[in-house]
C-alpha cells in the first residue's frame, strides 16, 4: 500500500496537457500524509512494525519524497509538499518518539514559532494551522539551503532543485539557480580538506542522480 | 465487475469507477475484498498504454485513503 503512494510520488506523466503527474503527485502527497498519520494513530504496534513506521528509514524515506516535492518547480506543488510536510511535523511527528536523522533542524524548520507568526501576518490560517509561504520560490529555496550538506535529505533535494533549474518559470529557475549557485561557490571557496571532500561528494551526489535518470 | 477501472477506453467510465470505490460502504466492501485492493493498486500507477488518464490515477488514490477510513486501516493489507 504505501509503496504505491511512493509511486504514485513519482509520476512525471507528460501529455498535451503538459505536466498531468503533477495531479497524481499532489494527490499522493496528501493522502500518504493522512495514511501515516491513521498508521501512528491506530497505536497498533503490529501495523506500525509491519510498515516500519517505528525505523528511523521509515521517517527519511517519508521526508526525503516530500522534500523532493518541496523543490520542484511547479508552485502548487511545492504548497502542497510544504503544507503536508508543516501537517506533518505539528500533528503526526508527536505520535512517535522514533528518532531520525535531522529530526530536531526540520521541526525548527516546519514548525517554528517565529515563522509560524510571520505566516499568521501574511496567509490564511486553514485546517488549525498558519502555513508558511512555500509558493515562494525564493523562500523554500533559501530554507532548503541547510540540508544541502545533508546526507539523507541532500540527493532528494537535489533532484527537485535540478528540475526547477531546468524549468522555464522565471522566478522558480532564477531562485533555485541563485541558490544553486550560491551553494557551489560556497563550495569552491572552502579550502583544505573539508572544501575538497564537499565537492567531491556534490559531484558524486549529481552522478548518482545523472545515472538514475538515464534513460 | 471491476474491470472496467482498468481498461475502459472511456476515460469517463475509468475516472467514474475509481471515484466510486472510495465512497463504498463497509459491508459492500467486505464483498469485494481483496479483489479491490489488487484493482486500486494497480489503477493508482501508469499502464504504459495509449488511454492511460491522470485524472483516473488521482481519483484511484483519494479512494484508496477513503477505503482505508471506511474498512479500518487494521484490515486493509499493508
Amino acid at each position: 500500500m504505501i509503496e504505491t503512494f511512493y509511486k504514485a510520488l513519482d509520476d512525471y506523466a507528460v501529455d498535451r496537457r503538459g505536466d498531468v503527474g503533477s495531479w497524481v503527485r499532489e494527490e499522493a502527497m496528501n493522502s500518504l500524509k493522512d495514511y501515516v498519520h491513521i498508521i501512528l494513530e491506530s497505536k497498533d504496534t503490529a501495523l506500525i512494525s509491519a510498515v516500519g513506521a517505528n525505523t528511523p528509514e521509515f521517517f527519511e524515506k517519508f521526508v526525503s519524497e516530500y522534500l523532493q516535492q518541496l523543490n520542484e518547480k511547479i508552485d502548487k506543488i511545492r504548497e502542497v509538499a510544504g503544507r503536508c510536510l508543516q501537517s506533518f511535523f505539528k500533528f503526526t511527528l508527536p505520535l512517535t518518539d522514533t528518532d531520525f536523522s535531522q529530526r530536531s533542524e526540520l521541526l525548527c524548520l516546519f514548525i517554528s514559532e517565529e515563522a509560524e507568526k510571520d505566516a499568521f501576518d501574511s496567509e490564511a490560517l486553514y485546517d488549525k494551522m498558519a502555513f508558511l509561504p512555500w509558493r515562494n520560490a525564493k523562500f523554500v529555496f533559501s530554507a532548503m539551503k541547510p540540508f544541502f550538506d545533508s546526507e539523507t535529505y541532500s540527493e532528494s533535494i537535489l533532484k527537485g532543485l535540478i528540475t526547477s533549474s531546468g524549468g522555464l518559470t522565471e522566478s522558480t529557475l532564477k531562485a533555485s539557480q541563485n541558490s544553486l549557485f550560491e551553494y557551489l561557490s560556497e563550495a569552491a571557496k572552502a579550502a583544505g580538506e573539508d572544501g575538497t571532500q564537499k565537492k567531491r561528494a556534490l559531484v558524486n551526489k549529481l552522478i548518482k542522480i545523472f545515472t538514475r535518470c538515464q534513460k | 465487475m471491476l474491470k472496467p477501472s482498468m481498461s475502459d477506453p472511456s476515460t469517463a467510465v475509468t475516472r467514474g469507477y475509481n471515484m466510486a470505490f472510495g465512497v463504498l460502504s463497509k459491508e459492500i466492501l467486505g464483498h469485494v475484498f481483496p479483489e479491490l485492493i489488487d484493482t486500486v493498486l494497480a489503477n493508482s500507477i501508469p499502464k504504459g498504454q495509449d488511454n492511460d488518464d491522470a485524472e483516473s490515477r488521482k481519483q484511484t488514490l483519494k479512494s484508496i485513503l477513503q477505503i482505508i477510513q471506511t474498512f479500518g486501516v487494521t484490515n486493509v493489507p499493508v
